[in-house]
């Protein structure tokens, strides 16, 4: 591709684990082509090298917004960006440190850790950056899955939108042809949580916890029955689906009400 | 008065900032600032089952993510008086070697070298040390497939569960991991040379004082339940943690650890010094040939350190795969049910930055406290002394010159091998 056609880049990651952002540096099989099929703007973790003035056709951000300071931060990649991508679960959704998000109790949760005053940042309640500006399109996953990533970053170079699978991670589970964990008894979140990680998790016998985020589009009245059957108290599920559903919570938990 | 500051110092994992303040051409003031996003870990974990603790602790690193579950599980198996079979515990470590491999890898090749041989990243030094950079990928592509084999993934996976493992990967996988150890470990002897051969510049040297967890048996190794200090000291693990001592400092969103109101050192480097004549073949010979009385004061090293570790990895791999061919098959897939689960303790592993601890409290199967002290939050006390040195000897050497201020000050920090997002997400609930 030449050089001026290239599409400018950058890489950005405010509060998490920094695990999506690596995910991509830990696919040595593809980091030099991904890296070249580019004009990486910056990526902090990876290079020294970095141009804070560029305009950019895409930011990749992953993290969610813990502190004041990167509300403004975020504001202003937004704006040099034609395309803003939430990358991972934090960005999208508000990751697990949106946990309580839903009790308003903020400060009374930070003093209890931190009893000093903070002079260097203004700690806000953990929230996605939707919250914030306009994000064009989500990449959910704790981590990404880097198959799911390729494939729209191979997309996106061909100026064509996000694509993420339409249907719940039960589907993958399926074609792993694994038994299904909740008609054991056990609480798995694979109906309610969306494809994308091959179903890593059941694959293993173990519960899925839902850390690719809610798929929007769910059969409420049918898991509900499933459950029922099973006997798997309902509030066990409630508290992992806070686990990482973050924001999301509310609404999903409001649809189950009213189908219950 | 001059102010020189460095925002966000690349090449490392996290957000900091190195801040220099100068008088009549001396040292006044210098920082390392750190300033992550709080994530309170501590507070996401109350009222949460062990097997939910797992689920979380692991997130808040995707670097270490195995030390911290690896921690986790062993304060959790004390807590529940759970014993594994030695094929368990070989398979947790294969792991944790799978960590050390893909950690000491990404900073080696890709955030530190860099610096050395004057490149800004790893791919521009690919040009002019294109098979350095090819080893470090395979060191790299290798640990993180360990990790993903036994795991589940490659980061967050969620396998490795208290008392086992959801399930076991096949013989043949196994003996795959062997072969390519096998094949790897002439590379990694020949990345410790090149390593080894690198020009590590004095200024920062300074005498420091290291900690490391004793491995139980008499080998080299990254977990015990005992510390090991340079100056001659040893308590178990529940003794150390209660003697490190916090401070709050204003300008960082980290504390930092004194023992004995004296800044430590915790890593690779720590670890090679304190515990180096344990080791045995290839990374044996290597530890004689590099070894110096410069290690003690000089954190530099702790790229040859961990050198020398990936090359001890690789030859752990081998001999574990040897011996879990023999007795893999006899495990069965964990499902673990317990009536009680009460009590207190501090579980603790190497993580590849350093000691890691992990406290948590129990009462009638939920966590009702954690705490956690991480390797990064433990070191912060020892790299500002460093930086402070290495300024002071530059201005002796040559005056007040910024650029080389700056290239050697961040020389250090990334030697240290800092994970800023861990640190910061975890401090002491009073």
């Amino acid at each position: 591709m030449d050089k001026e056609k290239k599409l400018k880049i950058g890489f950005y990651e405010f509060s998490g684990c920094a695990g999506d952002l690596l995910t991509i540096i830990h696919n040595e099989d593809y980091l030099l082509k991904v890296w070249n099929s580019a004009e990486i703007i910056s990526f902090r973790l990876a290079t020294s090298k970095r141009d804070e003035k560029a305009n950019l056709d895409i930011a990749f951000v992953e993290g969610s917004i813990t502190a004041e300071e990167q509300i403004e931060e975020l504001r202003k990649i937004r704006e040099k960006s034609r395309i803003l991508i939430a990358l991972g679960t934090c960005a999208s959704f508000g990751g697990l440190q949106s946990m309580y998000s839903h009790l308003g109790d903020f400060s009374s949760r930070f003093n209890s850790i931190y009893p000093h005053k903070f002079t260097i940042l203004k700690p806000i309640e953990s929230k996605p950056l939707e919250s914030y500006v306009k994000v064009d399109y989500f990449i959910p996953g704790c981590p990404i899955d880097f198959k799911l990533f390729l494939f729209n970053f191979t997309r996106l170079l061909r100026n064509l939108p996000v694509e993420l699978p339409s249907y719940p991670v039960c589907i993958e589970c399926k074609w792993q042809e694994n038994n299904c964990l909740l008609l054991k008894k056990i609480p798995c979140l694979g109906p309610l949580t969306r494809a994308g990680c091959q179903a890593r998790c059941p694959t293993h016998n173990l519960p899925c916890v839902g850390c690719f985020g809610p798929y929007e589009d769910l059969n409420l009245p049918s898991w509900l029955k499933t459950l029922q059957e099973n006997n798997i108290p309902f509030k066990e599920l409630e508290k992992k689906i806070r686990m990482f559903f973050g924001v999301k919570v509310k609404e999903i938990l409001s649809k189950l009400k009213n189908k219950k | 008065m001059k102010k020189i500051k460095v925002d966000l110092v690349s090449r490392i994992e996290g957000h900091g900032n190195i801040y220099i303040e100068l008088s009549n051409n001396k040292l006044k003031n210098i920082r390392f600032e750190v300033f992550e996003g709080p994530r309170l870990f501590e507070t996401l974990v109350l009222e949460k089952t062990p097997e939910e603790v797992l689920n979380i602790v692991c997130r808040i690193c995707a670097i270490c993510n195995v030390s911290h579950r690896y921690s986790a599980i062993r304060a959790l198996e004390k807590i529940g008086n759970i014993k594994v079979p030695k094929e368990i515990t070989l398979l947790r470590d294969l792991a944790h070697y799978g960590e050390m491999l893909e950690s000491h890898s990404l900073h080696l090749f890709f955030l530190s070298l860099p610096d050395f041989l004057g490149f800004p990243d790893a791919v521009s030094m690919a040009e002019k040390f294109p098979e350095l950079v090819q080893i470090g990928l395979k060191i790299k592509k290798f640990g993180n497939s360990l990790m993903e084999k036994i795991l589940g993934r490659i980061m967050h996976g969620e396998n490795m569960i208290i008392g086992g493992f959801g399930r076991y990967l096949t013989l043949e996988e196994l003996s795959n991991i062997k072969k390519e150890a096998e094949k790897l470990l002439p590379e990694a002897i020949k990345a410790w040379e090149i390593t080894h051969d690198l020009h590590y510049t004095t200024f920062g040297e300074e005498s420091m004082l290291f900690v490391c967890l004793k491995p139980p048996t008499d080998e080299y190794g990254f977990w015990g339940d005992e510390v090991l200090i340079s100056n001659g000291e040893e308590y178990p693990v529940e003794k150390f943690y209660s003697f490190i001592e916090e401070k709050i400092l204003p300008y960082s969103s980290a504390k930092h650890s004194y023992y004995q109101n004296r800044p430590y050192m915790v890593g690779a480097l720590a670890r090679m010094s304190l515990l180096g004549e344990r080791l045995h073949n290839a990374s044996a010979e290597a530890f004689k040939k590099s070894y110096s009385l410069s290690w003690i004061r000089n954190p530099l090293y702790n790229n040859l350190a961990q050198a020398i570790e990936i090359i001890f990895s690789l030859e752990k791999v081998i001999s574990t795969t040897e011996e879990l061919l023999k007795g893999l098959s006899s495990l069965k897939e964990t499902s673990l049910t317990y009536q009680k689960f009460n009590g207190k303790a501090v579980g603790s592993v190497e993580a590849p930055r350093g000691t890691l601890f992990h406290y948590y409290e129990f009462k009638n199967k939920k966590c009702v406290k954690a705490n956690l002290i991480i390797p990064t939050a433990q070191n912060y006390a020892s790299i500002e002394q460093h930086l402070k040195t290495c300024v002071c000897n530059i201005i002796k050497k040559f005056g007040t010159k910024e650029e080389e201020m700056i290239k050697e000050a961040e020389k250090i920090i990334r030697a240290y091998d800092p994970c800023i997002s861990c640190s910061c997400h975890i401090v002491k609930t009073s």
